[in-house]
């Protein structure tokens, strides 16, 4: 349901056709659409392609100024080149505000003035020969564009302001922990929310999750740069935690934008457990892990315990998401002090490692079968499929990398097979029940 | 409403104009106020993503033997010239900023290894047209002198780089 939401174009031209075919009634057609935020005659297709396509160009344009200022045009008199281009970002500017104020559009102009306002500050560090190191012409493009960017509720323009200080937290990163980046998020965000706009708010999510493992970075770094940990993993566990409680709360709002960025940080958030879940199911991968961390002072361990604390309890009062997550978030704040409580420095590959990754493999079974029985309750391919390739997935690497010897993997392959029955036998008696009950209430509505 | 909307937009512009004077000012002041030095340098090619070519001039006074300062502190190097020689040179960097005399303000920069740190100071890049940037790198691969304009407040300009031999 809530991935249909994203594949309203299909739907949209498969609707068209069911009306052509004489399946449904034009009605039905935009009953069925209006679900979706969207209509028969919607033309969002044809004006999206052109959208993309003019900001496409756009961007060319906007890269082939910086070209031409990186190309260095030395004979040109300094004086010329810089009032040249301090000129035309005036007027890329004046008319972006004008058409703007006029027709409620101009946000093209406006990106190209924020280009090449980027790029005056460029050639000038460059006539001047400022330094190697200029991650703060960077920040000053980013920082102007903002203002402009919020002003016109432009996502183009928040999109560039986002890349320019994106690539100065990279920069900066290096040297301070980059705060200012709350600024650029906060805007972004809130020109996200302005302008409705569920793909820049992925973005934003996207940055966010960057610069926290950057901040993180920085707490193990003690001052002296950014330092990336086994911890850090502790806190992304946090985060996915988190972003699976904003998806399913997003996913009950009453704003199709939402709804939509709703499925896709819910999308994202699963292949990034899956990801994670592959990743520790391996027994080296696990064991450094645990090796690594730094017990209960470790800052990883906090930072991740926090975001897990409030996606556990976002997750209870909203009762957001089904069941098994819900359960799977409610519990890991615990995993995670128990994780950094028995592993640590020091420790070695021991009974608590040969648990953990047994514990993961079994977590990743279990989520396997979940996700095949959600995708074929739901009519969910993304789960179903998802389901299939990471049981295949796991089959294989725990059939080569013979976790546990060949007895130890003979067996936990037998394990395997037990769930896997056990859950497919589980299935068919809920589906019998589920037959049976509609069966009765089809011959209870023919008596009455 | 309108008119607040239309004086907002005007200041959005008003600030990317100050921005990019208040660059082009912190870039040009020394050159304006400064007095002019000549340092013994070594260039190297790379180049920028947004500023193109340059060569990358490397100082006797870019490492300095000091592992325990962290990246970002700010640094001040003070300068020394014998009466009879040429060129400029970098004393010892102290954290403080020197009471007299000529001094370079600088930052350090990375992370520091066993022996030492590196302090970049804003002159370490010449930027010009590719074939120019690759002629450099050829012709001062040994040394040349480095002409910089430092201001009083140890803020420094790279004016250009000459490729005559060093004489000291």
């Amino acid at each position: 349901m809530q991935l249909l939401g994203l594949l309203r174009r299909e739907l949209r031209s498969e609707c068209r056709q069911w009306v052509v075919d004489g399946d449904i009634s034009e009605e039905q057609g935009n009953r069925i659409l209006a679900r979706y935020d969207t209509h028969l005659d919607d033309d969002a297709d044809g004006s999206l392609a052109y959208k993309v396509l003019v900001t496409v160009a756009l961007l060319f344009v906007g890269l082939a100024i910086l070209l031409l200022v990186s190309a260095n045009w030395e004979d040109i008199p300094r004086a010329v080149r810089m009032l040249g281009l301090i000129a035309t970002t005036i007027t890329l500017n004046l008319i972006g505000i004008r058409g703007y104020l006029k027709q409620g559009e101009g946000s093209g102009w406006l990106f190209l003035g924020g280009i090449s306002y980027g790029a005056s500050i460029m050639l000038i560090a460059q006539i001047y020969h400022l330094g190697e190191h200029f991650p703060d012409g960077l920040f000053y493009w980013a920082l102007g564009v903002a203002p402009m960017a919020w002003l016109v509720r432009s996502r183009v323009l928040a999109l560039l302001m986002l890349a320019v200080a994106f690539l100065w937290m990279g920069a900066q990163g290096q040297y301070t922990p980059p705060w200012a980046m709350v600024l650029f998020l906060g805007v972004a965000v809130a020109i996200a929310l302005r302008a409705h706009s569920g793909g820049l708010l992925l973005v934003v999510i996207a940055v966010l999750v960057s610069w926290l493992n950057l901040l993180l970075g920085w707490a193990y770094g003690d001052g002296w740069g950014p330092d990336f940990e086994a911890g850090h993993l502790s806190l992304n566990m946090g985060l996915l935690a988190l972003l699976y409680a904003f998806s399913h709360r997003a996913a009950h709002s009453e704003s199709h934008y939402l709804r939509r960025s709703g499925s896709l940080v819910g999308l994202w958030a699963l292949r990034g457990y899956l990801l994670l879940l592959v990743m520790l199911s391996f027994s080296e991968f696990s064991e450094g892990y645990l090796h690594e961390l730094a017990g209960l002072a470790d800052p990883g361990l906090w930072a991740g315990l926090l975001a897990a604390l409030l996606a556990s309890a976002w997750v209870v009062v909203g009762r957001l998401g089904s069941t098994g997550p819900r359960l799977l978030v409610m519990l890991l704040p615990f995993v995670l002090l128990g994780i950094h409580a028995f592993g640590g420095r020091g420790a070695g590959p021991g009974d608590f490692t040969w648990l953990f990754v047994v514990a993961v493999n079994l977590l990743a079974l279990l989520s396997a079968i979940v996700l095949i029985q959600e995708g074929l309750k739901r009519g969910l391919t993304q789960y179903f499929y998802s389901g299939i390739v990471l049981i295949l997935l796991l089959a294989l690497m725990r059939y080569l990398d013979l976790f546990g010897d060949y007895l130890g993997a003979a067996a936990m392959f037998l394990v395997a097979a037990a769930v896997l029955y056990g859950a497919a036998r589980f299935w068919r008696r809920q589906q019998g029940l589920e037959t049976q009950a509609a069966k009765g209430g089809c011959a209870g509505e023919e008596q009455s | 409403m309108k008119r607040c909307h239309v004086t907002g937009l005007m200041a959005a512009l008003g600030l990317q104009v100050a921005v990019m004077a208040g660059v082009f000012v912190g870039g040009v002041y020394p050159l304006w106020v400064g007095q002019e030095i000549r340092l013994e340098t070594r260039p190297v090619d790379p180049r920028d993503l947004f500023r193109g070519n340059y060569a990358r001039l490397g100082y006797d006074f870019s490492t300095v033997e000091t592992p325990d300062l962290r990246p970002g502190e700010v640094v001040y190097l003070p300068l020394e010239k014998q009466p009879n020689e040429a060129l400029w040179r970098g004393g010892k960097p102290q954290a403080s900023e020197p009471e007299t005399g000529l001094y370079l303000r600088g930052r350090v920069s990375g992370q520091p290894w066993s022996t030492g740190n590196t302090v970049k100071y804003g002159i370490e890049a010449l930027f010009a047209p590719k074939e120019k940037a690759l002629a450099l790198e050829r012709q001062l691969r040994d040394s040349a002198v480095a002409v910089v304009r430092v201001a009083p407040n140890g803020k420094a300009a790279l004016v250009t780089v000459e490729t005559e031999a060093v004489d000291n």
